[in-house]
């Protein structure tokens, strides 16, 4: 190869590389350096090892707010694989109006998280109309403490995440769905496949690519969720603190003059090393997937 | 394509190299920078700029034309000087002043209240007022005053601006609505914990008697009834019986549906969106909600009376206090403390409690006649005569070492008790534990 | 859920619509009785999840139409307002220097979309078209970017951008998210899809580079341009944090920044909160009124016409 060939890719990376390094890499590095310490913005801080890597191992606050991020990726990625394709599907064809419906579609995504905590927080209080819709096809006989039991708040926060998402993860599917050869709808239609069949025989492996795309963006999300649980399940986290996730965490524990950054930076090192782990395993996953 | 991992590209090489290199290289793991006092010579010295950063205040636009009047009277009085005034929203405020003073970068005059400033004030961020001027601290409000000292330190570190006491509101037509005597205000805690009851059985689920409103009230209410809350070598000690025996009160109440189901989780806001809307009938309150009810609920404004701020016989009223601090890196301190006893003096102070339902922090503007006029009628009067009369018993009763962290996780612990998932005693015993554990108290 | 359940149709409604999936591509054609029962039906399911999703913008643009006598927080809360008014925007107007605010936004959105594009189509197809040493390095560098949570960093990021001269100004709000991991990974993945045909077309040419880049894969992605375009131009407007760290002076504030002044311990005013609340939002969605028509100039209609 000629010197010039070997260069290009860099010349093409250059301004990436450069925004990514001083603003995020470098950035980090002082966060894996403050790991080590028990900095604390006003006060500063000392090397003391691993201290804060152990006091995290054995501490029930970090281990729930894991348990609960986890649990948050394991519902919600896949709904929010799905439900943004189905979305997507819904709103391609070309037919009066659909501009409209694509553009209300994405208003979620461009709403303000505190509007969308009051209505959401209006919609499923003890007296509000998700629990009298229930009450009234007697699915359930009392109303749900949706705002006030942990496990109920935790599967809220949930719902919100995956409704504000939807449109976002519409608009990536949209221009994956336009790349699908129309040619191969209508032979599969000639064919006599019905819906379903089409959908699982060709619009599926054409987005596969995306659906992997779209798996590694929310499940990254997915990991950082705070907004939800700060605005449904209120600043402690639920009664208890019992909804908190890592961020959460992170955030409540670093924040402030007297925040305990070290701690809390140790703790986002945690976290970072456990969403490039989940990524590979998602990439991997789609790669055995694609050759089986 | 195939892509082989390469776990040591070039790329990768780089990144490591240079980042190591910079972030070990260029950040030392000392705290803020906290410059060093002006000289006397230095601070007798009026001239030249200056930044001066409020918190929320340009929201309203009389306020702000207030602030840029005050600020153009100072540079008429002093020639040669310049204030540029900055105004922060609350949201993030906290970030950016880390940042800031992270960076040495401080405005000259930055407004804080007192927990936030507490732990900037102990690594010696702040000018000492007393020290640069000893006649000052006789003219202010003592309680407000001492809200910018620390523990243990000599010196006072901040100038205590404007103070907000709550007054007691209500809503009169739930009142009537539970059978209740509309103009007979609560007194004391048992009077407004048994007419809340009133009021949300009355109701049955369409409005509440109050909103506990935990996050703003519970440790205020716990002082309000003698509860000793941080000792003086800082070590939590608000589980005594009569705490025990108030959030027992509390869970009843919440058990029985005196408070709304979903309150639990709940914050000020709500416990404001809930009277505003009709459905909450106290909410003690400054009198500066007064004007946020009025536009976006008229409704219940009109039905809004006001009455003293409730607290135990004896004990103090609550009063939260902003203050002006003047950081160490300023290289202006001398036109910075200038500005500060300016924007602060009694003239001052009291056109700004004519703009907006606040109390000047300077005795001599609290004794105008302008507080003691409530001839109008309003009820904006009247709670600006009650909150001013309240002042010579009011204190900053929430601790400055109550910040966001200590305040969540002892909320969380009360939550579980008022949910009936572990009693008022262990619930206490365990936020005291978790409180001491993160301000390092034994 | 729906578009599924739509096609699920008994197979002779499946054969009877055949005829109509031909004519597709005309614009103007008669539906078939069964074609017209089936479009009912989706404009049904349409609605259906309009009304799910649009609560909140429905909701806010209600509350910014109120008058003095409307009550915010009613229960029942009720949308529509009975006392109309367009008060609520001028009042905006009164508080903060909205124009000034507005512009200062475009100014960091416009330019955040253009170098996102850009940049973000330039790395990606590095990633996703070039072989070098260190491809794989720098993919995970990019996909670390959006794995750090920026409230553990932010005080890093400012310290870099004051010894950089960036803080207080538009430039120092740009700089950090000029080109996010977000973007490069979107263009990664559209060139990862486009044929590789295309390209060993171009080799075969003797095309360079950057010529198989700018002349042969930009033109067959439009579709993620406008995607990373919406994207970018949303999270540059929508950003509150940082801007309102880097800078210090209120000329200089974005409208995000500037709107939080509409509400503060002395003005509570619901009513012109949503009013600011729909001057940021109605931009965003005349941008993606005006991107989404490129979203389906995909991969196939580009490469026919490039």
């Amino acid at each position: 190869m000629r010197p010039r060939r070997l260069l290009t890719p860099w010349v093409l990376l250059a301004p990436a590389l450069a925004v990514a390094l001083i603003f995020h890499i470098v950035p980090f590095f002082r966060t894996v350096q403050l790991s080590f310490t028990d900095f604390r913005l006003a006060s500063g801080g000392e090397y003391i090892g691993l201290e804060n890597f152990g006091a995290l191992a054995s501490s029930d606050v970090f281990w729930l707010s894991a348990g609960n991020t986890l649990l948050y990726v394991i519902v919600v990625v896949p709904l929010l694989v799905m439900l943004p394709l189905f979305l997507a599907m819904l709103v391609q064809p070309k037919i009066p109006g659909i501009a409209f419906f694509r553009a209300s579609f994405y208003t979620p995504v461009i709403a303000s998280m505190v509007v969308v905590g009051l209505i959401w927080v209006f919609l499923l209080r003890e007296q509000g109309p998700v629990n009298w819709l229930l009450q009234t096809l007697k699915v359930v006989q009392g109303p749900l403490p949706f705002l006030t039991d942990a496990t109920l708040l935790l599967l809220s926060c949930m719902l919100v995440t995956v409704w504000k998402g939807l449109g976002f993860y519409m608009v990536i599917y949209l221009t994956a769905l336009a790349n699908v050869p129309g040619e191969l709808h209508e032979a599969a239609q000639v064919d006599g496949a019905g819906g379903v069949r089409r959908f699982w025989s060709v619009t599926l492996p054409s987005v596969r690519p995306t659906m992997l795309l779209v798996g590694v963006l929310s499940a990254i999300a997915a990991m950082k969720v705070y907004a939800e649980i700060f605005v449904i399940a209120g600043e402690t986290a639920g009664p208890g603190g019992q909804v908190r996730s890592l961020v959460f965490t992170i955030r409540e524990v670093g924040s402030g003059f007297d925040g305990q950054v070290g701690y809390a930076a140790a703790m986002s090192l945690v976290l970072f090393v456990f969403t490039i782990g989940l990524t590979v395993a998602l990439q991997k996953l789609s790669r055995e997937n694609e050759e089986a | 394509m195939k892509l082989k991992p390469r776990k040591h590209g070039i790329l990768g090489a780089i990144a490591l190299a240079s980042g190591v290199a910079i972030a070990l290289a260029g950040c030392s793991l000392e705290g803020v920078d906290t410059g060093a006092a002006a000289s006397d010579d230095e601070l007798s010295k009026v001239d030249g700029e200056i930044s001066f950063a409020t918190l929320e205040l340009s929201s309203n636009p009389d306020l702000a034309a207030y602030i840029e009047d005050t600020i153009s009277a100072f540079e008429k009085e002093y020639p040669g000087t310049e204030v540029e005034w900055i105004d922060v929203p609350f949201a993030g405020a906290q970030e950016k002043f880390a940042a800031d003073a992270a960076a040495g970068n401080l405005p000259d005059v930055v407004n804080l209240n007192p927990n936030i400033a507490q732990p900037l004030e102990r690594e010696g961020v702040f000018l000492d007022i007393d020290a640069a001027d000893p006649e000052l601290a006789a003219e202010y409000v003592a309680g407000a005053w001492e809200g910018f000292q620390v523990p243990g330190q000599e010196g006072t570190f901040g100038v205590p601006w404007y103070l907000t006491s709550e007054v007691t509101m209500y809503n009169a037509a739930l009142y009537e609505q539970a059978g209740l005597d509309p103009e007979a205000a609560p007194e004391t805690f048992d009077e407004l914990y048994e007419q809340a009851a009133a009021v949300s059985t009355a109701g049955a689920g369409a409005f509440y008697g109050i909103h506990p409103a935990l996050e703003n009230r519970f440790m205020t209410d716990l002082a309000k009834i003698g509860v000793p809350l941080i000792d003086e070598d800082l070590v939590w000690t608000f589980n005594t019986p009569e705490a025990v025996e108030h959030v027992e009160r509390l869970a009843e109440m919440y058990q029985t549906g005196v408070f709304p189901a979903d309150s639990l989780t709940q914050n000020l806001n709500d416990a404001k969106e809930g009277y505003q809307a009709g459905s909450i009938a106290v909410f003690p309150s400054g009198p500066n909600f007064l004007n946020g009810i009025q536009q976006n609920a008229p409704q219940v404004f009109e039905n809004t009376r006001v009455a003293p701020q409730i607290a135990a016989e004896g004990e103090p009223i609550n009063m939260s206090v902003m203050g002006l601090l003047i950081p160490k890196t300023s290289e202006n301190q001398g036109t910075a403390l200038a500005f500060t006893k300016f924007i602060t003096n009694a003239e001052n102070q009291l056109a700004f409690a004519k703009v907006a339902p606040v109390l000047p922090s300077v005795t001599e503007a609290l004794e105008d006649p302008f507080f003691q006029d409530d001839s109008d009628g309003t009820e904006l009067s009247k709670a600006r005569k009650l909150s001013a009369n309240g002042l010579e018993r009011a204190e900053n009763l929430t601790p400055v070492q109550y910040d966001d962290q200590v305040k969540n996780a002892v909320l969380a612990k009360i939550q579980l008790a008022l949910a009936g998932d572990l009693s008022a005693q262990d619930a206490l015993d365990q936020a005291v534990e978790d409180a001491n554990a993160i301000t390092g108290g034994e | 859920m729906s578009i599924i359940d739509t096609n699920t149709v008994p197979a002779e409604a499946t054969a009877a619509e055949v005829p109509t999936r031909e004519p597709r591509r005309l614009r103007k054609r008669k539906l078939t009785p069964a074609g017209l029962a089936k479009r009912s039906l989706h404009y049904l399911v349409l609605a259906g999840v309009l009304v799910l999703l649009v609560g909140p913008f429905v909701f806010t643009l209600g509350t910014s139409l109120k008058g003095p006598a409307d009550s915010v927080f009613s229960y029942p809360p009720y949308f529509i307002p009975r006392d109309p008014t367009l008060d609520n925007f001028s009042k905006v107007a009164d508080v903060i220097p909205v124009g000034q605010f507005i512009w200062n936004s475009l100014i960091v959105a416009t330019v955040s979309t253009v170098t996102n594009i850009l940049f973000g189509s330039m790395a990606g197809f590095a990633l996703a078209r070039l072989r070098f040493r260190g491809n794989m390095t720098a993919y995970l560098l990019f996909l670390a970017t959006l794995v750090i949570p920026f409230e553990v960093i932010f005080i890093s990021v400012f310290l870099t951008s004051k010894q950089m001269g960036l803080v207080d100004t538009l430039a120092g709000v740009i700089l950090p998210t000029a080109v996010t991991g977000f973007s490069i990974l979107l263009f990664r993945s559209a060139f990862l899809s486009l044929p590789r045909a295309i390209d060993e077309a171009a080799v075969l040419d003797g095309a360079t580079e950057f010529q198989r880049y700018w002349r042969v894969s930009m033109p067959s992605v439009t579709g993620t341009m406008a995607v990373v375009g919406i994207f970018s131009f949303m999270f540059a407007w929508d950003d509150f944090l940082w801007p309102q760290i880097v800078l210090t002076s209120q000329q200089n504030y974005t409208l995000t920044v500037g709107l939080q002044f509409l509400a503060g311990a002395f003005a509570d005013d619901q009513k012109v909160v949503a009013a600011g609340t729909m001057i940021a939002v109605i931009p965003l969605i005349i941008v993606f009124f005006l991107a989404q028509k490129w979203f389906f100039r995909g991969a196939g209609e580009g490469a026919v016409k490039g």
